[in-house]
């Protein structure tokens, strides 16, 4: 089974990173499996869902309240997610809810698709990660190796 | 009197953040404003004091679409001041990677961006509900340009195996190999682009413009030539600030540029296209004259032709460029800097960008200027918005915003490269 694991963010956003910094360590673990970054630009997005059966993304999220910093959220896309309740708020960028949709209405989603949202409300510039953050990391690191590798 | 405004909060499809208004009095234009509000970068004042060798990699940083464009002028000026020249399989594998650059943006502004306009539809996801099949091979197509760019650029997104000689390592053949089948799947669907492209409906618009573009004695432009146009000039690259200017306008973030005689002047694919037909590859030509695009084109609505054009260009120029490989090159030269001025202009997806940089003898940065496409465009694009409202002031309200709106997306334009979201405003007194 073809599969990719995709972390997105910026690094210069601070808890933005959280995916990034996944995706680098899992790339340590391990070093031959097809681990990239991203900024998360929809339409790349879409190629990659077009061209491969598993894919896991990692992202952060913004955390609605105070006590949801750190926490992290499994979605198995094809089973959990509900398309039509995504709304396309920003006409001008295409990124990771609006490629979801359009995959879903090209049929070109993969099979396993699973994301994982690490939230936070710290998304100023600078490259310091909450310490919740970085827990979440650690937790992500371990659910990620004991179910996909 | 009636008094009339429309306001659309943002302007989709676009790269950036603007806004457009339009206030009409009777039957005249009152006012006209494209504006850039996205605040400004300093991207040429942080520059300064960073070593020479940062720059490509630091100006890739100004756009998420053309950083290879920025990397090429960067590195171009620095080897400008250290007097070398690069020849052979290093400069040929730079051309391989504006291919992929000139593909990925090319088709995300055909089919995604500027379609919608040409199809009557909001946005691509409509696009994608009743045409599947389109946005199937147009994602596959674009990420033919992706996976060189990628291939050659070491890593995903901002791209960092560019450097001022060369390039850090040069991927293995067999990388390189497997991209050839694609690339010929990706020229055929290129060529089907065009013949899609030219079919679209294109409102009565043109114009006499100034097109500025590179020029080469032996090749379509992407590096390298001189500055020309189609109303004689015919200039070295080191005299770009002696023949074009920038003034600041109280209304935009991005300076807009001008000619020599205060006037706005064109740059990008339809420029390109019209300066330098004959330099394009036998495919491309005759693609063009099959479906009856040839130079003269005045019609910016037609630029999304071009791009599909230039678009075969790439798929057959990477083609070539595998093909005929030196694969036992090394990846740089070696050379030693020097303090000095040096100047950098090439062919970004939308147009010149040009680069001058002063450095020290330290091979520190000392003074920086660098000069988007998009805000060479930006007084032309204002222009044509007047003068399309002069022409068409009589269409329904909705009508003519739209048509205003795709008549901004001709030129695709990247307002965070020349500062950056349109917000658009009528007012009809």
């Amino acid at each position: 089974m073809k599969q990719k694991i995709i972390g997105i963010g910026n690094e210069f956003r601070s808890d933005d990173a959280a995916g990034l910094l996944v995706a680098r360590r899992l790339k340590e673990l391990y070093p031959d499996y097809d681990i990239i970054e991203s900024d998360g630009n929809g339409v790349d997005l879409l190629s990659i869902f077009q061209e491969y059966e598993k894919v896991i993304i990692i992202d952060a999220a913004v955390a609605e309240k105070i006590e949801e910093i750190g926490q992290i959220k499994e979605i198995k896309v094809n089973q959990d997610f509900n398309f039509s309740d995504i709304k396309i708020y920003s006409s001008h960028s295409f990124s990771l809810l609006e490629a979801l949709k359009m995959g879903k209405q090209l049929s070109i989603l993969p099979d396993d698709l699973y994301l994982y949202l690490i939230f936070s409300q710290n998304f100023s510039f600078g490259q310091e990660i909450s310490p919740e953050v970085k827990e979440a990391i650690e937790k992500i690191l371990d659910i990620i190796c004991s179910r996909h590798f | 009197m009636k008094n009339k405004t429309i306001k659309v909060d943002y302007l989709a499809r676009v790269e950036g953040e603007g806004s457009l208004i339009v206030n009409i009095k009777g039957n005249k234009i009152k006012d006209l404003k494209f504006k850039i509000f996205e605040p400004p970068r300093f991207f040429e004042a942080f520059l300064v004091g960073r070593h020479y060798t940062e720059v490509p990699d630091i100006t890739a940083r100004i756009c998420g679409i053309c950083p290879i464009a920025y990397q090429m002028s960067s590195i171009h000026a620095m080897e400008s001041i250290a007097g070398i020249k690069i020849e052979g399989a290093i400069r040929d594998l730079r051309r391989l990677i504006y291919c992929g650059e000139w593909i990925e943006s090319h088709v995300l502004h055909i089919y995604l961006l500027h379609a919608p306009d040409f199809l009557g539809y909001e946005d691509a996801l409509q696009i994608a509900k009743d045409h599947p099949d389109v946005v199937k091979k147009a994602l596959e197509l674009k990420k033919i340009g992706n996976d060189i760019v990628n291939l050659l650029g070491g890593r995903e997104i901002h791209p960092i195996n560019v450097r001022v000689g060369g390039f850090y390592s040069i991927p293995a053949k067999s990388e390189f190999l497997l991209l050839l089948e694609r690339l010929k799947w990706a020229r055929d669907a290129a060529l089907e682009t065009v013949r899609w492209a030219a079919s679209l409906p294109f409102p009565e618009f043109d114009f006499d413009y100034e097109f500025v573009a590179l020029r080469h004695p032996d090749e379509y432009p992407f590096n390298e030539g001189k500055l020309v146009s189609n109303k004689g000039l015919n200039i070295d690259i080191s005299q770009y600030e002696n023949n074009f200017f920038e003034e600041h306008v109280a209304h935009s973030n991005a300076l807009h540029s001008v000619n020599k005689k205060g006037e706005p002047y064109f740059v990008g694919p339809l420029a390109r296209f019209n300066l330098n037909f004959d330099k394009l590859s036998p495919l491309a030509q005759e693609i063009s004259k099959e479906v009856g695009f040839v130079p003269p084109i005045t019609n910016p609505f037609k630029s999304i032709i071009a791009r599909a054009v230039e678009t075969v260009y790439s798929c057959d120029e990477a083609i070539r460029i595998i093909e005929n490989m030196d694969w036992n090159t090394k990846p740089y030269v070696e050379f030693e800097m020097t303090e000095g001025t040096g100047y950098g202009c090439t062919e970004a997806p939308r147009g010149i960008l040009y680069h001058r940089y002063k450095v020290g003898k330290d091979g520190l940065v000392q003074s920086a200027k660098i000069v988007p496409p998009t805000s060479q465009n930006q007084k032309q694009i204002e222009k044509d918005l007047y003068e399309f409202v002069s022409k068409y002031i009589n269409l329904p309200k909705d009508e003519l915003q739209w048509k205003l709106e795709q008549a901004i997306r001709n030129y695709d334009p990247c307002i965070s490269c020349a500062t950056h979201f349109l917000k658009i405003e009528f007012i009809n007194e």
